[in-house]
C-alpha cells in the first residue's frame, strides 16, 4: 500500500510546478516618465539564479527600463542575456516529466510570441542607439522569423514580399537544404549569403520598418524596399513613413514608445485562464515631432501592443507550455502510482482508483493556477519618425496629438551630415508628462 | 560576453530519496523515459569557441598569404588597423562580440610573430580596447592590442571582417551556416592584398518557443 507520506510528497511536488512570484508594476513612475526610478526598482528585483523561472523576465523588464532611462550600455547587457535564452531551443524540454520527479518543474519564462518579438526588437533598438545598424537589421530579422517559428510553418506566405524577382533571394521553404538553396541560386552560395533572408508573413510592423531602415542604411536597397513594402502591406497608414525612409530624407530615426502595455489577467473557472487587458487604451493619436518649436511632422501608430496581445497568433504560448507541463505531470504521477501499487500489492483495482484520484487532483491543482507572469513594462504603442535634425543640440520634442500631457523632450539627437547615415534615437513619452521637464513644451 | 551554460542537474537529487522498491523502479523507469525523450537545450548562436577556432584558422591563412610570405624583417612596415566585425547575418552581436574575434586574431601566435618576421603590426583602435578589457578581463587585461598608435597613426592597411548566415529551420531542428569573410586592404592602392573566408555550422534541436 502506498503510504500517505508518499502521496503527500507527490501532491506537493505537483504544486511546486506552478510557482508564480508576485510582480510590482511601477505604474505611477511609468505614467510620469520617472524612468530612472523604474530602472532602480526593477533592477533590484533581478535574480541571478539561472534556474529561476523569472530569469528571462527579470532581464527583459530591466532592459526595457534601462533603455527608457537612457542607460544604453546596461540595456545592451540585459537584452543580450534575454536574446541568448530566447535563442536557446528546448530550454524547457527537459522540465516536463523528468524534472518534475525532482521537483524542478518550474518552467523558464520565455514569454508570449509578442513579448519575444518585442524583446528582440528592443535589443535591436538598443544596438541601433549605439550606432550599429547591422545589428538593427539582424534583430529585426530575428523578430520577424519568430512568428514563423511559433506558427510551425516553414514556408513563406503567398502574399509575403518576394524580392526574388529583382535579384534577391527568399528561401521559400525552410525544408530546403543549404546545398540545394545554394545550387538553385544563380550566383551560388555567395548570392544566397549576400541576400539570404526570409520575408515571412508576420504583421510585426515595427520589425519590418526597422529592417527596412537598417537595410537601406547598410546599402541593401532592394532588401530595404522589400521590408518597407511589407510594412505598408500590413498597414497602409505607414506609407508616408516608409517613403521617407526609403528616400533617405532624414538623419535621425526616432523610435517612440507611449503608454503602458496590456496587463495579463487570470479569469474563468478557478482563474485558470489568462488574457491580456489594456492598461493604456489603444488610440490613433498621431505623434507630433517639433524641432526648435516648429512642427516637422506627424506620424501614425506603427504598432499597437494591445492588439498584438489579444491576437491568438501572438499570445498562446505560455498556456501551451503550461498545458504541456500539466500533461507531463499527470502522465508521470498516474503512471507512477498505478505502477507502484500494482507491483507492491498486486491489486489492479487499487491501482486504478489511486491513479484516477491523483489524475483528478493533479488536473485540479494545476488548472487552478493560471500563470500571469508577463513583461509589464512594454509601452502600449510604438511610433517611428524619420526626421531631419538641422544641427547638434537642436531642441527636439515629441508629443501626442489630442493628449496634452503626453509630451517629452527627446534630448541630444545626433545629426549626421548627408551621406553619413542616420542616427537611431529611442524615447518613451509618458502619459502625464515628465515629472520634471527640462523646458516647457513647444505650444 | 555570454557565458551561460545550461546543465541538466536532474541526476543529483535522486539519491536522496528513500523509496520502496516498486515505486523506486517506476521512478527510475519514468526518469529514464523522460530523459531519453528530451534533448538538451541548444542554441545555434555563435559561441566564443567558434570565434577562437576561426581566429586560429584565419591567422594561419594570413601568415601563408603570398603578399605576406614575400616580406622580410627589412620590408617597409605595415600597420594594419582592424575594423570591427560587420554583421550581415541574422544574429545580433553585442559591441564586445563585434571586436572579440579580431582581438583573438591579433593575439594569435602566427599573427603576433608577423611583426618580427614580416614587419606587420596589427592594432585594435584605442577606443575599443577598454571595451574588450571590460568584457573579457581574464583574456585581455594585459594585452596591449598591438601597441600605441602615434598621432599620425601610420596606418597602411585595414583588416575588414564580415559575418553572414544562412538558416535552415524546420520543426525542432535549426541549422545556421556562418561565414566570416576577411579582407586585408592596402589603403594606398585601395586593392585587397589578401582575402579569405571561413565557414562553420551550428545546429540545435528543440522548439524555439519552448
Amino acid at each position: 500500500m502506498i503510504s500517505r507520506g508518499v502521496l503527500l510528497w507527490l501532491g506537493l511536488s505537483v504544486s511546486a510546478g506552478c510557482v508564480t512570484t508576485s510582480m510590482q508594476t511601477p505604474t505611477v513612475e511609468l505614467h510620469h516618465g520617472a524612468y530612472e526610478r523604474v530602472y532602480d526598482r526593477v533592477g533590484d528585483e533581478v535574480s541571478d539564479d539561472r534556474g529561476s523561472r523569472r530569469y528571462v523576465l527579470d532581464r527583459l523588464r530591466t532592459g526595457v527600463a534601462a533603455l527608457d532611462a537612457g542607460r544604453v550600455g546596461a540595456a545592451e547587457g540585459y537584452f543580450d542575456q534575454v536574446y541568448d535564452l530566447l535563442r536557446t531551443q528546448g530550454l524547457n524540454a527537459d522540465r516536463t516529466v523528468a524534472s518534475v520527479v525532482l521537483t524542478e518543474g518550474v518552467k523558464i519564462w520565455k514569454g508570449e510570441p509578442f513579448e519575444q518579438a518585442l524583446g528582440i526588437a528592443y535589443f535591436g533598438i538598443t544596438r541601433g542607439v549605439q550606432g550599429s545598424w547591422d545589428n538593427v537589421r539582424a534583430a529585426s530579422a530575428a523578430s520577424l522569423f519568430y512568428l514563423r517559428d511559433f506558427a510551425g510553418k516553414s514556408s513563406a506566405s503567398s502574399d509575403a514580399p518576394r524580392p526574388g524577382a529583382d535579384g534577391y533571394w527568399t528561401i521559400q521553404d525552410a525544408s530546403l537544404g543549404l546545398t540545394s538553396a545554394a545550387q538553385d541560386a544563380d550566383g551560388g552560395l555567395d548570392e544566397v549569403m549576400a541576400g539570404g533572408y526570409v520575408a515571412e508573413r508576420s504583421d510585426f510592423t515595427l520589425g519590418y520598418l526597422l529592417h527596412g531602415a537598417a537595410s537601406l542604411q547598410l546599402g541593401e536597397r532592394a532588401e530595404g524596399r522589400a521590408y518597407l513594402a511589407a510594412a505598408t502591406a500590413v498597414d497602409p497608414r505607414l506609407r508616408s513613413v516608409a517613403r521617407t525612409i526609403e528616400r533617405g530624407q532624414y538623419n535621425a530615426l526616432l523610435v517612440v514608445g507611449y503608454g503602458i502595455g496590456p496587463v495579463k489577467q487570470a479569469y474563468g473557472p478557478a482563474e485558470s485562464l489568462t488574457r491580456f487587458a489594456p492598461m493604456t487604451p489603444s488610440g490613433d493619436q498621431m505623434l507630433v515631432v517639433e524641432v526648435d518649436g516648429r512642427e516637422v511632422g506627424r506620424y501614425p501608430v506603427v504598432l499597437d501592443v494591445n492588439r498584438m496581445a489579444s491576437d491568438h497568433r501572438w499570445n498562446s504560448l505560455e498556456d501551451v507550455r503550461q498545458a504541456k507541463a500539466v500533461l507531463g505531470e499527470v502522465a508521470l504521477y498516474t503512471g507512477l502510482v498505478a505502477g507502484a501499487i500494482a507491483i507492491e500489492n498486486r491489486d489492479e483495482n487499487a491501482a486504478i482508483v489511486a491513479g484516477a484520484a491523483l489524475l483528478t487532483s493533479a488536473i485540479m491543482t494545476a488548472s487552478a493556477r493560471a500563470d500571469v507572469a508577463y513583461c509589464d513594462l512594454f509601452p502600449q504603442r510604438f511610433y517611428v519618425a524619420p526626421i531631419t535634425v538641422p544641427y547638434p543640440g537642436a531642441n527636439v520634442w515629441v508629443r501626442l496629438s489630442g493628449l496634452p500631457r503626453a509630451y517629452r523632450e527627446v534630448g541630444v539627437v545626433p545629426n549626421p551630415p548627408p551621406g553619413y547615415g542616420a542616427s537611431l534615437v529611442y524615447t518613451r513619452v509618458p502619459t502625464f508628462g515628465d515629472l520634471a521637464p527640462k523646458k516647457t513644451p513647444a505650444p | 560576453m555570454r557565458g551561460l551554460r545550461w546543465v541538466n542537474r536532474t541526476g543529483r537529487r535522486a539519491a536522496a530519496l528513500r523509496l520502496g522498491p516498486g515505486l523506486g523502479l517506476c521512478l527510475a523507469l519514468a526518469w529514464a523515459l523522460g530523459l531519453g525523450g528530451c534533448a538538451s537545450p541548444g542554441t545555434t548562436r555563435v559561441q566564443i569557441e567558434d570565434y577562437q577556432e576561426i581566429a586560429a584558422k584565419m591567422s594561419l591563412s594570413l601568415r601563408d598569404a603570398p603578399a605576406v610570405v614575400g616580406r622580410s624583417p627589412s620590408s617597409p612596415q605595415w600597420v594594419v588597423s582592424m575594423a570591427g566585425l560587420e554583421n550581415r547575418s541574422t544574429e545580433v552581436l553585442t559591441e564586445a562580440e563585434r571586436w572579440y574575434v579580431l582581438a583573438k586574431v591579433r593575439a594569435a601566435q602566427p599573427i603576433d610573430a608577423l611583426w618580427d618576421d614580416r614587419r606587420i603590426r596589427f592594432v585594435i583602435p584605442p577606443e575599443r580596447r577598454s571595451l574588450l578589457r571590460q568584457s573579457q578581463p581574464e583574456e585581455f587585461a594585459t594585452d596591449d592590442f598591438g601597441g600605441a598608435l602615434g598621432p599620425d597613426r601610420g596606418v597602411t592597411h585595414t583588416l575588414d571582417a564580415t559575418l553572414r548566415t544562412v538558416t535552415r529551420a524546420q520543426d525542432r531542428h535549426r541549422t545556421d551556416l556562418f561565414l566570416i569573410e576577411f579582407q586585408l586592404l592596402d589603403l594606398r592602392s585601395g586593392e585587397p592584398v589578401w582575402l579569405d573566408r571561413f565557414e562553420f555550422k551550428r545546429a540545435a534541436a528543440g522548439f524555439l518557443w519552448d
